[in-house]
Parts: structure tokens; C-alpha cells; sequence
């Protein structure tokens, strides 16, 4: 008797305890914008993160010189006005002088100075400077002046310079490189030049911003943003549906049950990454013929339906859709086994004695390798398993850990990438929402030796010397027009050559409250902050 | 006891010495590496990734590198994070307290629900309650954490609305000590339900097997109410595996548990070991692994001193 009470009085205690929350979450009067992210940024300090995830609260934070608008256009960040020479060689900003830094320091031409020594500097552990490694000189012409001089024309300078976290030199100047390696600028509250400053960042558990004071752009509306860390996308959904939540994403595997969440929206978004199957160009992958095969052997529409729940659509170039250096006109080949089956005849291929096609008394043995993470990717290539073999390719699926994959392997067991054989290699990719596809197909990136280890980008060995001029005027012409035609070039070269198979465009889907206004998302961002209000 | 306490700690040094070669060994025959992961991004060109490498003294040879590690280590450096530069006794501070208190919960139930709920179906064997709770054990045993951690946040979060579903602290309330125990309700649940089954299930069969002893029926022959000849008789010496068990899960305390603070959103060491072993991040998984290998060591030495209280015949020499 006496357990069944305590039992029952640790019931009462449970239940107690429940309730007392329910009541001081109602009282709170203003309440927060919760967004919901994955992961723990790694570091906030410029350029150091390596995690997409690092980039929320960043946009938060800091405001380049300008800064990509949802509708796929530059609008004006601490740089009021920009310009460019007709060569391509020299880019000029005016600064904003309102621009101050969340500290009240002045933001002038010093500290872009000193962020292009930040980023060149080889003692701090940056990630990534492309772009900055075109920029030959850096020039102030006043305090509110800056003008860059480039080694030669290059056309993705404002994606990949203009838009970059600008370095405050008072907060960086007095660190040594060491001390900004070890995170020191992720400690306290971060300067910044942003509409919201850090105010709290508990590791693995949320991320607090607060209006910045000295914020000088438009003013905003919301009083605190909580970036709330939840790694599993199962229990985002359950808080999207206990209304804990003022943007979440749906997993895939809750799509379709958006109609339990209330008062939210759901955004369908075309995100710019797309999955592929690269064929590494060994031996019979050499064949344009056979690769022409593949695809057409490849059931895309398939792939999208019955693995992505129709969260894709069927990708036919690597321009992401709907954007401006998408070519609509691109031809598209569709799924047919038996013109695939034609194609190998053609090009020599007849059944062998094993039941595979051979040539040559080889047999045409393509494996099929992806992440075992991945759960998609394995269910793809399964599917994509049985219909090569169908045609009478050995296609038997291989799933390691990506870096077995992507890696260099052992002498004894080099990597599927760097084994001098056939393999095909599905996986996600995305060069965002810019053109500029040099890395991948051009022939400089072709890796130099069956050892030379990724990221020499062009793992599949795509080697064609059109490609590589027409990369080449991609990034050196000057004006978007041309630009377009050249890409819209690349587009077509790419559908009749086949450096990769083109599997589908990834669509994310996000719940966003009723209650949050001003808030738009697309393939190129979200709206700026300081349009969004709760009510 | 003092000697042997003496002898058993000179004893692990040795031990710990073989656990952290062994562990840096294999954790660098394994495939990848820690920049393995930027190998696919676009950005990050080879220039790059030897810089990367140099800094990070991944240029050079794994035994050079551990014998700088534990040169480190002994001079109380644990190192810094590969992947966040941040230093690793940080990054453990930062997130133990969350895990000590998450397990500490989960203990107190599983010990607290756990022994008397054993002791109550052995001495009731056969009885409806005996195989209600062994089939109930079973469930929660047989249970995985994540479809349990699921199923308790749509049913108490979801549906009925009154726990929340995850975190530390509420987002719309400032922090408090209720708001602790609301959010600590559900994966104190999970984890401390799966101990107390098991815990259960070893006491039930460890009191079995003790009330069967002579002396116990002798206790029983001289005319002892039952409750006397359980717990002042039968119940010490049935804790023997229970102690054991226990000084077995210490490393838990400090490891956390990774399954369920990812469910719930916890911010503890399991979800820091799991991001290092993803990362290849090696100065903070030798961290981790290396003091939970000193927990397990102290763990059992505690383990053996317990038994000496419970079992007057074992003697220290």
C-alpha cells in the first residue's frame, strides 16, 4: 500500500511539476522567433566554419558590402553604391558611412583592407578564400572608399568576395592568428555588423540573438531570435506540432503529414543541390555511347516519385531551375530501356557467357557506390541496380563511409574514385545558386595521378576541350547576358556529353508559423531579417 | 584496504597507458580522416588542405603524434578540437554538467524503481505480479531508445501536452529549476526504464539464488518474519551482481548517452562523442575515451571495495 502511494504521489509530483511550466510559458509576454537548426555551428569566427549551418546565425549577424536578395538580385549591404570596370579588373565600393560596428566603432575602407589580409593570411585556418586569391591589391580612397584590383577578369566576384563576412581590424588586429584558430572571436559577444548580435550560445543547445544597438539599416522587429539546436528531424516535428516552434523542417519522412501541424505554413523549396551519378571515365565509361546508355536506363522520374516522395525534380544540367542561368531549352532524354539497350549494341557490346554484356571478352561491370549513411542513396542505387542490370551491366551496389568513397584508400585498396575501374558514384553536389562549374568538368581539374587525391574536383576524368573554353569565358566576361549565353552553351554540351548523369534538384520543406509576417523563402535565401515581424 | 587501494590505482597506470596507444592506433587505421570530410567541398582547394594539415600536425606520422598528445596530456594540456580549434577540456565542460545530471536522474529511478521492484517479484515468484513485471522488464528492455524516446514525446508532448518535447529549459519561460525537471521527465524515462529492467531482472534472479541458501532457510526455520530474513539476511548478498553492474556503468555518468540526447535535444557529452567520432576529431575522442576508461577502472575498484562491506568473507590482502 505504502509503494502504491508513494507511486502515486510521484505521479502527482510529475503531473505538478508539468503543469507549473505550462503556466509561466503562458505568461511570457513577448515571446521569441524559435528557429530550429541541426547541428552546433562549429565557429562563427569569419571564414574558419566549415558546417552549412554555420551560415544562419551568421546571416543574422554580419552584413557584407552587398548581399543576395530572394529574388536573385544584389541589393545594397555596408557598400551604398558599387561599380565595376568594363575590363573586369578593377570593382569599386562606397562605403555606407552610417555603417558602425555592433561596438559603436566606425566600419570604413580599413577594415576591408584588413579583411582581404585576413583572408590571404596562411597562419590563420581559413577554409575556404575563393576569390580572393584573384585579388591583387586592395586600395582605400578615403574612409568610405575601397577599391579592389584583380590579376585577371572574374565574373563570380561578387558572389564569392562581395558578399563575404567583412573582419572588424580594432576586434582581429590585436589577436594573433593562434588565438583566432582556437575560436578567442567566438567567446563573449562577437562584434559584428549585422541587424542582431550574439548574445548566447550554449553549445549543442541554442543560439541567442539579440538587436544589435547600433545596428544602422533598417530597423527591426523582432525583440530575440532563438536558433534552437535539434539534431533529430523526428523531434523538430513534434515540436512544429506542439507550436514550439516558428520555423522548422518537415523530414521526408513526415511529408505528407504537414495537415497535422496547425497554424503553419508549409514552403516547398527548391534548394540548389542536386543529386548525381558521376562515372569515373576509366575504360568502357570512356564511351560516349555507353554513358548516353546509362542514362537513358536511369528511370529519374522514378527516383523522384518513389524514394523522394516527389521532395525533387528530375535535374537535366547542373543550373539550378528557375534561376537565371537556367537554359529551359535543353533538350531532355527520358527513360528507355530498350534505346539503352541499342546504344550498347552499337558500340560493340554482346551477352558474354556470365549473362553480362562484354566487349572485347571484358565483361561492362559498372558498381554502384554511395554513403551507407544515406539512406536515399543506397534505396537509389539499389533501383538504379536493377535497371542497369536489366540491360545487361554488372551493377552490384558497394556502401562505405563517405570518406571511404570519396577517399584515397590504401595502395593495396585505392579508393573507388582512384582505382583506374569503372565505377559510378551517386552522391549530393551543389555549387549554390552561381554558375560557375569550372571545378567540376574543366580538364586542369582531372586528378594528375590515380593517387592524387580529391578535391581535384573532376573525379569522373570529364576531359573536353570546348568545356574548358567555354568554362573559361564563364568566369571572365563581364556582362550577365553573355555570361548566359555561355552558360546556356555549358548546358547543352553537358546533355549531349555527359560528364555525370543528372539525377534531381533536392526540394526542402519547411513549416513556418502564421504567426511570423514578412517572411519569404526561395532557391536564393530569405527575405532580410528586418522585413519579418511576429504577431 | 589502504595498501590494496594503492596497488590496484599503481596497477591501472599501465592499463590506461595500453588503452590510449591502442585507441590512437586504431582510431588512425581507420578510413578518412580529419580532413576527410572537406575532401568534397568544392571550395576547399589542395593548398588549402596541406595548410589545414600542417597546422593541425596531421602531416606527420600517427606515433609522432601521439607521443605529442601525451606529452600534452601530461602537462595537463588536453589539446584542442580539429575541428572547432576550441580547446577539448572546453568543450567537455561545457556539456558534462548536462550529462551528470541527465544520468544522475536516470540512476536514481532505475535504482530507486529498480531494486525494490526486483526484491518485490522474487519474493512474490510465480505470481501474476512476478510475470506482469518480468513481461514489462522485457518490453523495456527489448525496447530501442529512439522508438521509445519517440513514442513518450508524441504521447506526453503531442497528445497530451504536458511535458515538452525536448531541450533543457523552455524558450518562452526563463530558466528554472522547474523547468529543468519538466524537460528532464521524458529522457530520464527512457534511459532510467531501460536500466530498471535490467537492474530488476539481476536482483530478482541474485535474491533467487541467495533465498535458496541453507542459512536463509535456517533464518526462516528459527521463526524470522519474512521481511527480516529478506532484507537483513538475503538482500546483501544478493546485491553482489547489482554492485557490480553498477561500477561497470560509471563510465556512463561521463559518457552520457547518445541515442537519447539527440532524441531530446540534450546538450551532453554523448552528442560531443558522436560529432568527434563523425569528424574523426581524435584529441577530443582520446578525451573521452581515455577518462572513461579511468571511470570504468575506478569504477570497478569501487566496485571490489563494495564488496567487502556487503560480504564479510572477502578479504583485501
Amino acid at each position: 500500500m505504502k509503494k502504491m502511494l508513494a507511486v502515486f504521489s510521484l505521479a502527482v509530483l510529475t503531473a505538478t511539476v508539468a503543469g507549473c511550466g505550462q503556466q509561466s510559458a503562458a505568461g511570457s509576454a513577448s515571446p521569441p522567433l524559435v528557429e530550429a537548426i541541426n547541428q552546433n555551428p562549429d565557429s562563427i569566427t569569419p571564414a574558419l566554419g566549415s558546417l552549412a549551418v554555420d551560415a544562419v546565425p551568421e546571416s543574422f549577424m554580419d552584413m557584407g558590402l552587398i548581399y543576395l536578395t530572394p529574388q536573385d538580385t544584389w541589393a545594397p549591404g555596408v557598400a551604398s553604391k558599387w561599380s565595376e570596370s568594363a575590363d573586369g579588373l578593377t570593382y569599386t565600393f562606397d562605403l555606407n558611412p552610417k555603417a558602425v560596428w555592433s561596438d559603436g566603432t566606425p566600419l570604413t575602407s580599413k577594415d576591408i583592407i584588413y579583411t582581404w589580409h585576413y583572408m590571404t593570411n596562411p597562419k590563420i585556418s581559413i577554409l575556404y578564400n575563393t576569390g580572393w586569391n584573384y585579388v591583387k591589391n586592395v586600395r582605400a580612397e578615403g574612409l568610405h572608399k575601397v577599391v579592389f584590383t584583380l590579376t585577371q577578369p572574374y565574373a563570380p566576384f561578387y558572389s564569392t568576395v562581395g558578399s563575404t563576412t567583412i573582419v572588424p581590424a580594432h576586434i582581429f588586429s590585436r589577436w594573433t592568428p593562434n588565438q583566432i584558430n582556437h575560436g578567442i572571436y567566438n567567446k563573449g559577444v562577437p562584434v559584428d555588423d549585422g541587424p542582431y548580435v550574439l548574445s548566447k550560445w550554449a553549445s549543442d543547445e541554442d543560439l541567442v540573438l539579440t538587436p544589435n544597438a547600433h545596428w544602422w539599416g533598417p530597423p527591426v522587429h523582432i525583440s530575440k531570435i532563438i536558433l534552437d539546436i535539434v539534431p533529430n528531424t523526428d523531434t523538430q516535428f513534434n515540436m512544429l506540432a506542439t507550436g514550439k516552434l516558428t520555423i522548422g523542417s518537415i523530414p521526408p519522412s513526415d511529408v505528407g503529414e504537414e495537415s497535422s501541424l496547425h497554424g503553419y505554413s508549409i514552403n516547398n523549396t527548391l534548394q540548389p543541390t542536386y543529386d548525381l551519378i558521376q562515372l569515373d571515365e576509366d575504360h568502357f565509361l570512356k564511351s560516349l555511347r555507353v554513358r548516353r546508355a546509362l542514362d537513358w536506363a536511369t528511370p529519374k522520374q522514378q527516383i523522384v516519385t518513389d524514394i523522394m516522395h516527389g521532395m525533387a525534380v528530375v535535374a537535366h544540367g547542373d543550373q539550378v531551375p528557375g534561376g537565371y542561368w537556367y537554359d529551359p531549352h535543353v533538350p531532355r532524354r527520358g527513360f528507355s530501356l530498350s534505346k539503352a539497350t541499342a546504344l550498347l549494341a552499337s558500340d560493340g557490346f554482346s551477352k558474354g557467357p556470365g549473362g553480362w554484356l562484354e566487349k572485347d571478352g571484358q565483361e561492362l561491370e559498372i558498381p554502384i557506390w554511395t554513403g551507407a549513411t544515406s539512406h536515399s542513396e543506397t534505396e537509389i542505387a539499389q533501383v538504379l541496380s536493377a535497371d542497369w542490370e536489366k540491360i545487361g551491366v554488372y551493377a552490384p551496389v558497394q556502401t562505405a563511409g563517405w570518406s571511404v568513397v570519396f577517399g584515397n584508400g590504401t595502395p593495396q585498396h585505392p579508393g573507388p574514385q582512384v582505382n583506374g575501374k569503372d565505377e559510378a558514384l551517386i552522391f549530393s553536389w551543389g555549387q549554390g545558386v552561381f554558375p560557375d562549374d569550372t571545378i567540376d568538368f574543366n580538364s586542369e581539374f582531372v586528378p594528375k595521378s590515380p593517387l592524387q587525391p580529391s578535391p581535384q574536383e573532376n573525379g569522373e576524368r570529364y576531359i573536353n576541350a570546348t568545356m574548358d573554353k567555354l568554362q573559361s569565358e564563364g568566369v571572365t566576361l563581364t556582362t550577365r547576358p553573355a555570361r548566359r549565353e555561355v552558360y546556356n552553351k555549358i548546358q547543352l554540351l553537358e546533355q549531349k556529353t555527359l560528364p555525370l548523369i543528372f539525377l534531381f534538384w533536392y526540394k526542402d520543406a519547411s513549416a513556418v508559423s502564421s504567426h511570423l509576417h514578412g517572411y519569404t523563402v526561395t532557391t536564393f535565401g530569405t527575405s532580410p531579417v528586418w522585413d519579418w515581424s511576429l504577431q | 584496504m589502504g595498501r590494496y587501494i594503492i596497488q590496484r590505482v599503481l596497477e591501472a597506470i599501465p592499463l590506461l597507458f595500453l588503452v590510449t596507444v591502442a585507441t590512437y592506433f586504431i582510431m588512425n587505421l581507420a578510413p578518412g580522416g580529419p580532413l576527410a570530410i572537406y575532401l568534397h567541398n568544392p571550395h576547399v582547394t589542395q593548398s588549402q588542405l596541406a595548410i589545414l594539415a600542417r597546422q593541425l600536425g596531421l602531416n606527420q606520422p600517427w606515433y609522432v603524434r601521439y607521443f605529442r598528445w601525451l606529452w600534452a596530456l601530461l602537462h595537463g594540456n588536453w589539446g584542442y578540437s580539429y575541428f572547432t580549434g576550441q580547446p577539448v577540456i572546453q568543450l567537455i565542460g561545457e556539456r558534462l554538467p548536462n550529462t551528470l545530471i541527465l544520468m544522475s536522474a536516470a540512476f536514481t529511478v532505475a535504482l530507486a524503481l529498480g531494486i525494490p521492484l526486483g526484491v518485490y517479484s522474487a519474493v512474490r515468484q510465480y505470481t501474476p505480479f512476478d510475470y506482469s513485471f518480468s513481461f514489462l522488464s522485457f518490453f523495456l528492455w527489448a525496447m530501442p531508445s529512439f522508438f521509445f524516446g519517440l513514442l513518450l514525446q508524441i504521447i506526453f508532448a503531442v497528445k497530451l501536452g504536458w511535458l515538452p518535447v525536448a531541450g533543457m529549459y523552455s524558450n518562452f519561460a526563463p530558466p528554472s529549476i522547474l523547468e529543468l525537471l519538466r524537460h528532464l521527465i521524458l529522457p530520464t524515462l527512457v534511459l532510467g526504464l531501460g536500466s530498471l529492467a535490467g537492474w530488476s531482472r539481476f536482483m530478482r534472479s541474485g535474491l533467487l539464488e541467495v533465498i535458496r541458501q541453507d542459512y536463509i532457510r535456517t533464518a526462516e526455520a528459527k521463526g524470522l518474519s519474512q521481511r527480516r530474513v529478506i532484507w537483513k539476511h538475503a538482500f546483501k548478498n544478493a546485491l553482489l551482481p547489482i554492485v557490480t553492474i553498477i561500477g561497470m556503468d560509471l563510465p556512463s555518468f561521463f559518457g552520457g548517452a547518445v541515442i537519447t540526447e539527440e532524441i531530446f535535444s540534450w546538450p551532453g557529452m554523448g552528442r560531443l562523442f558522436l560529432s568527434s567520432l563523425n569528424d574523426r576529431d581524435y584529441p577530443v575522442q582520446m578525451a573521452i575515451l581515455v577518462i572513461s576508461a579511468a571511470l570504468l577502472i575506478f569504477g570497478n575498484l569501487l566496485a571490489d571495495l563494495a564488496y567487502g562491506f556487503l560480504d564479510p568473507r572477502i578479504q583485501y590482502r
